[in-house]
């Protein structure tokens, strides 16, 4: 017969089946890991659900669905009986037939024209292997059983009849009537199988809708007869009273009988003989029930009885619970012709739970309201109430979007669980044991990105099972356990999605890495030399390199690692490698949760707009025009920035691109025109205020005859601010300058046509608020476009070059660059700074001739330069100040400056003398201004001189006089230092390098050192080093000074040896940590 | 315009006619989805030249062909008269830019002849056939040809 006509039962089926096989799958794998400690839960789970499955595809006429699933009963039978031990043999049958089932599933329609007598013959192989020779033709001979009015109603081989009333089982045949036994009993029929389970085993069920008769027969006349055949330990009488059904519809089955008759003939289809050959039907059904009658029943499912159960309720039903409802006529069943129409895909259904469902229903009633008050609103005019309204408006669209984002979200473990198949497979191919891990499974991911990334996914597990993971003998020899590790996972990390990829195996070989690149070409000795170990190891995602000795069809093939970088950087996902030699890999994976709303800073080039996915985005950094000169410069054809220390390449966006004709918009007639210069405005004619347009004309002709003189390139002349935005491009950074930032926006991705595919800048378009369109930038794609990754590889050896001019400089310093009194620029050493914040000057109180200031519910004591100093006094007419706080003496003070100008990293050249005095610590250079850098201990001292005593080393509680070695090479930190560490009571010794630093080591008996890093001949790291190696000082503390505190600073200082790693200015730290190291002593 | 059913026998076909240039242009109007006036459209940098730009049609982002750049004639002086007939292809909009649209007229297939290896300059392969109308001769595009990714 053909399938049940109806789309929504098959589908229902089909979702219900997926989620069955996928279970079955990992149940499958946790069976074969149990071995002979059969885990009774797991096989009795995967034997329901296959048993749900055949149900379900008997009810449906998938003939040959049900027999395979029926086939894999049968072996699991045995394994749930403890007959057989689960092998992994076994288990890659029953996997095999998994499989098939999962891909006629998927093909319902079709699945009746597939071949599967092999996967039957090797699962019946299995089953018989287990039996005596005396069992084997039991499985072939099939016997039939019914009851005295229908000899034949079920048909079951005989080794399942044996099975079945093993252990003293009374077989049973039961007849229901679905309409008076069970309907109008108020029954189910899937209640009624439950209760038949707890009470015995059901072996088969089926419904004859054959003898349903048509719609003209008498109501009170129809029956649907429903028969169960039934294994249970009770005796007829008492089956009867327990299931409270007439025994007249109970018909024991004597099953000696039944097989000495059907060994008689011998595997044929042979009848009890208790019953006659052609029994007559019962009087109310149609008598066509049995041998093959394809016109009649084929409509016989699609008229379903009116009363009885639909048949789309019970194959809903039937898949979750344990049904067995299966009619009679599938038996008969022709292959059907694949149908068109139920090629089903699964990817295009989504499960949603209900609460979900009822919340986006809440939040569109929502809508609903906001709409029409937006329309009273509007229509009476009331302003207040239409921005009322937008609030809300704007508030349930937000909750709306999430809750629709929300629906598209999957666990990640959708996609890990598959990884238990292929890592189980992989492992048996490759003759290594693998012990899989994994952690995180319910990290939801949106769809399309669940879907995106199994494939790259799959290619590092097999990558790390087939590389990284040893065969159990050179596990050993490296004194591992022999199963490998192999741990997954994931979990979240600043909105993010990580994802790790670890194991315990050889890790990458760098040095094999290193050969084979050069073979290839691809980079000389030098660029190798000079790449860390990071850097190295990304190298296996060059594309067409492999470090396997042999191909295997795993992997090895140089194919693969590069698409795997390409399509997880495509979806906005960064990759990181960790390895060590030896003793394993970790890759890491960062993800964005979404790919299809992402928020972006909208900029604008040449009056358009474009969209930039925040995740790309590092830092926002405005040079100003003053300022591009000196931090702007050019490596070969290549623009960089100096930004702390490192140099960036940096490219116009007008350039990435190839905007030919510039453009500007006119502020007077507010109309785009063609610009004749690149900037207009002179910025060196003071950054603030506007301008009159006579005022610009004349400094352009300056500018323009400045250009001319000088004859240089318009680039460098400082025409105007740029600003630059810090991108993240895969493992390199970049800047790119763009016009003008506008607006922070969450946008919607919208995919460009297929014309512009070949565009690489442009991740996409999205519609705007006015409805234009914006196109989104692809921030790799620009790089590629601009061949960036080569110019960072250029400005690398840049930096290499100019830190080794640079080792015996001055070390820069992290400033903050303020104004004070008019036109006075001070500088204050940024890493003393713990917070800068804006006040109102009204909010100032004067208590007792000290100003302060309300502050996170205290006061905060405020301090001014100029009353220490002789500055120039702060501008009170100011409407708000800026307040920087920082610690002292136990608590925050803070000191007021009138504006806040830059932060910015200069290397001191302090002049310590020409304008030194109370409060200034001397003066420097900065934006070809005299900066005072002010000291914030001395301006609080010169007022307070009681917070800023320095805890001698007395207070402290020592007695004897401690020798402490100051290593620097800048005299004016030199001095500082010194002074302050005397004042606290210690000796003091100086040196200016490493070098110096160890005569006086030997030559004195020194108890504390406190050194630079930067420094010439032996910078801070490898004096310290020197100290440690040094038995007579590897107890001696060493604390490290510098100016900028970065964490892998730090990590670089406490590898070497040092101690405490502290801020150069940041007196109260150092002279604390001195006491600390002292007072204790040893390290 | 409105004609009767009888009309649509084998040999009829209804075509949208437009200006490109000099050069009428006729496209099947099974093709055609809409015809747009007054969009702003977003140009598109270091796309083909051919792209003029995409648009924001209802929530979608359409791409929009310059026939004049595609048939290497001189850009239009006026822009913001050119309409936007909006063609569905493979699941994709795309916009085609035009100067004018004429009129939509039946052409009995006995008017409609091959085309010739080159049209008013134009490559030949952008055609499909040519239409005698009682004045003049239309073009008849060739959308896949046109719309070509050409890569």
């Amino acid at each position: 017969m053909p399938l049940i006509d109806d789309d929504e039962t098959l589908l229902a089926f089909v979702e219900e089946s997926k989620e069955h096989l996928d279970g079955i799958e990992a149940d499958l794998l946790a069976i074969e890991e149990a071995g002979a400690n059969i885990d009774a839960d797991i096989v009795n789970k995967v034997f329901r659900a296959v048993h749900s499955l055949k149900g379900g595809a008997g009810f449906l006429g998938l003939d040959k669905v049900k027999e395979l699933a029926h086939a894999s009963e049968n072996l699991m039978n045995l394994i749930r009986n403890g007959e057989l031990v689960p092998t992994p043999s076994i288990v890659s049958t029953l996997l095999d037939a998994t499989d098939l089932l999962g891909k006629m599933i998927s093909n319902a329609a079709a699945s009746n024209d597939v071949d599967i007598s092999a996967h039957i013959t090797a699962l019946q192989k299995a089953v018989s292997a287990n039996l005596n020779d005396e069992e084997k033709p039991t499985l072939e001979n099939t016997v039939a059983l019914g009851t005295a009015d229908q000899p034949d109603i079920f048909s079951i081989s005989e080794f399942e009849l044996n099975a079945a009333t093993k252990g003293g089982n009374n077989l049973f045949i039961l007849e229901y009537d679905l309409i008076a036994d069970i309907e109008q009993q108020g029954k189910t029929p899937l209640a009624v199988i439950r209760e038949l389970q707890q009470t015995g085993q059901l072996i088969d069920s089926r419904v004859d809708i054959a003898s349903v008769g048509d719609l003209t027969a008498d109501i009170a006349t129809m029956r649907i007869p429903f028969f169960a055949l039934f294994a249970t330990i009770m005796e007829l009488d008492l089956l009867t009273g327990f299931l409270g059904i007439d025994s007249a519809k109970v018909h024991a089955v004597n099953t000696v009988e039944v097989l000495s008759c059907a060994k008689q003939g011998k595997g044929e289809q042979a009848a009890p003989p208790t019953q006659p050959e052609q029994a007559p039907s019962t009087a109310q059904s149609t008598p066509i029930q049995s041998g093959p009658a394809p016109k009649q029943p084929a409509d016989a499912p699609s008229t379903p009885p009116p009363d009885a159960l639909s048949t789309g309720e019970i194959s809903g039903q039937m898949t979750h619970e344990e049904s067995t409802a299966k009619p009679a006529t599938g038996k008969a069943a022709p292959p059907s012709a694949p149908k068109e129409g139920l090629q089903l895909k699964a990817e295009t259904n989504l499960r949603v739970s209900v609460k979900i469902l009822d919340n986006l229903m809440t939040l569109a009633g929502e809508l609903v309201l906001t709409r029409n008050q937006l329309v009273q609103a509007v229509a009476s005019r009331n302003q207040q109430g239409v921005d009322n309204v937008s609030q809300r408006l704007n508030l349930v669209t937000s909750e709306l979007q999430e809750a629709i984002m929300s629906t598209r979200m999957q666990p990640i473990g959708n996609i890990f669980n598959k990884f238990k198949r292929v890592v189980r497979d992989l492992s048996r191919d490759l003759g290594k044991e693998v012990n899989l891990i994994i952690e995180g499974e319910e990290v939801e991911l949106d769809k399309t990105i669940i879907e995106a990334i199994g494939d790259p996914l799959t290619h590092l597990v097999r990558n790390s099972v087939d590389h990284g993971i040893e065969v159990p003998a050179i596990c050993l020899q490296n004194n591992k356990p022999p199963t490998g590790l192999l741990r997954l996972s994931a979990f979240h990390e600043g909105g993010q999605v990580i994802i790790e990829i670890e194991d315990d195996g050889a890790g990458i070989n760098t040095d094999k890495l290193k050969v084979k690149v050069l073979e290839m070409g691809l980079y000389d000795r030098v660029q190798l030399e000079s790449m860390s170990a990071k850097e190295l190891n990304k190298l296996i995602f060059t594309p067409g390199l492999s470090t396997a000795k042999v191909v295997t069809d795993v992997s090895g093939r140089g194919v693969g690692m590069d698409v795997v970088h390409t399509n997880l950087s495509k979806l906005g996902g960064v990759i990181d490698i960790a390895s060590s030699l030896g003793l394993g890999t970790t890759i890491t994976i960062k993800l964005p949760l979404t790919l299809a709303i992402i928020p972006s800073l909208i900029v604008t080039c040449q009056q358009e707009r474009f969209a930039i996915p925040q995740v790309n985005l590092v830092e926002l950094v405005r040079v100003p025009a003053g300022q591009v000169k000196e931090r702007i410069e050019k490596i070969g054809d290549a623009l960089v920035i100096r930004l702390r220390g490192e140099l960036l390449p940096l490219v116009h966006l007008r350039e990435a691109l190839g905007i030919k004709n510039p453009v500007y918009l006119d502020p007077a007639s507010r109309e785009i025109k063609d610009e004749r210069r690149v900037n207009l405005s002179d910025p060196r004619g003071g950054e603030k205020g506007g301008s009159t347009p006579a005022a610009d004309e004349t400094t352009l002709q300056q500018a323009e005859f400045i250009e001319k003189r000088q004859g240089g390139d318009r680039r460098v002349n400082p025409m105007s601010a740029y600003n630059i935005l810090v991108l993240a491009s895969g493992d390199f950074h970049y800047g790119l300058i763009v016009d003008q930032l506008l607006d922070s926006e969450e946008i919607v991705v919208k995919p460009l046509g297929s014309h512009l595919r070949n565009c690489k800048c442009y991740a996409g378009a999205t519609i705007q608020g006015d409805g234009r369109v914006a196109l989104i930038l692809d921030v790799v794609g620009i790089s590629a476009q601009m061949k960036l990754n080569m110019v960072a590889d250029k400005v690398k050896a840049q930096m290499l070059q100019i830190k080794d001019e640079k080792a015996g400089m001055e070390d820069s310093q992290s400033l903050l660059i303020v104004m004070n009194g008019p036109g006075e620029q001070m500088a204050i050493p940024l890493g003393l700074v713990s917070r800068i914040e804006r006040i109102k000057n009204a909010d100032i109180t004067v208590t007792a001739g000290r100003r302060n200031i309300q502050y996170r519910g205290g006061s905060l004591a405020l301090f001014g330069v100029e009353e220490v100093a002789s500055v120039g006094m702060r501008e009170q007419s100011a409407e708000a100040c800026y307040v920087v706080v920082f610690p002292m003496a136990g608590r925050e003070v803070g000191i007021t400056v009138s504006e806040i100008v830059d932060i910015l990293d200069a290397k001191l050249k302090i002049d310590d003398v020409t304008h030194k005095q109370p409060g200034i610590l001397g003066s420097m250079i900065i934006f070809d201004r005299i900066t005072l850098l002010v000291d914030l201990y001395g301006v609080v001292a010169g007022i307070m001189p009681e917070w800023a005593l320095i805890k001698s080393q007395a207070d402290a509680g020592e007695d004897k006089k401690f020798n402490i070695l100051i290593v620097e090479d800048s005299r004016f930190f030199m001095n500082q230092i010194e002074n302050f560490v005397v004042e606290a009571g210690y000796k003091a010794f100086t040196a200016e390098d490493g070098v110096e630093a160890l005569q006086v080591l030997n030559e004195e008996q020194i108890h504390l050192v406190l050194t630079d890093i930067e420094m010439p001949n032996m910078d801070g790291l490898e004096l310290t080093r020197n100290i440690r190696r040094d038995s007579r000082w590897s107890s001696l503390p060493v604390i490290a000074v510098t100016s900028v505190a970065g964490e892998a600073a730090e990590q670089n200082g406490r590898q070497a040896g040092v101690d405490e790693y502290l801020i150069k200015l940041d007196r109260e730290q150092i002279i604390e940590k001195i006491h600390f190291y002292l007072k204790n002593k040893q390290r | 315009m409105q004609q009767s059913a009888g009309k649509t026998s084998q040999n009829t076909r209804e075509l949208a006619i437009f200006q490109v240039g000099e050069m009428p242009c006729g496209l099947d109007t099974s093709w055609v989805r809409e015809i747009i006036k007054n969009t702003q459209i977003t140009k598109v940098h270091l796309a083909p030249d051919y792209v003029r730009g995409v648009i924001n049609l209802r929530g979608e982002i359409a791409t929009v062909i310059d026939l004049r750049k595609k048939f290497s004639l001189a850009p239009c002086e006026d822009d913001g008269k050119m309409e936007i007939v909006v063609v569905r292809r493979s699941s994709e909009n795309i916009g085609i830019l035009v100067d004018q649209v004429r009129d939509v007229v039946w052409a009995d297939g006995k008017n409609i002849t091959p085309p010739p290896s080159n049209i008013s300059g134009v490559t030949g392969v952008f055609f499909e056939g040519i239409y005698k109308m009682e004045r003049e001769l239309v073009a008849i595009l060739n959308i896949d040809e046109l719309l070509k990714t050409g890569d």
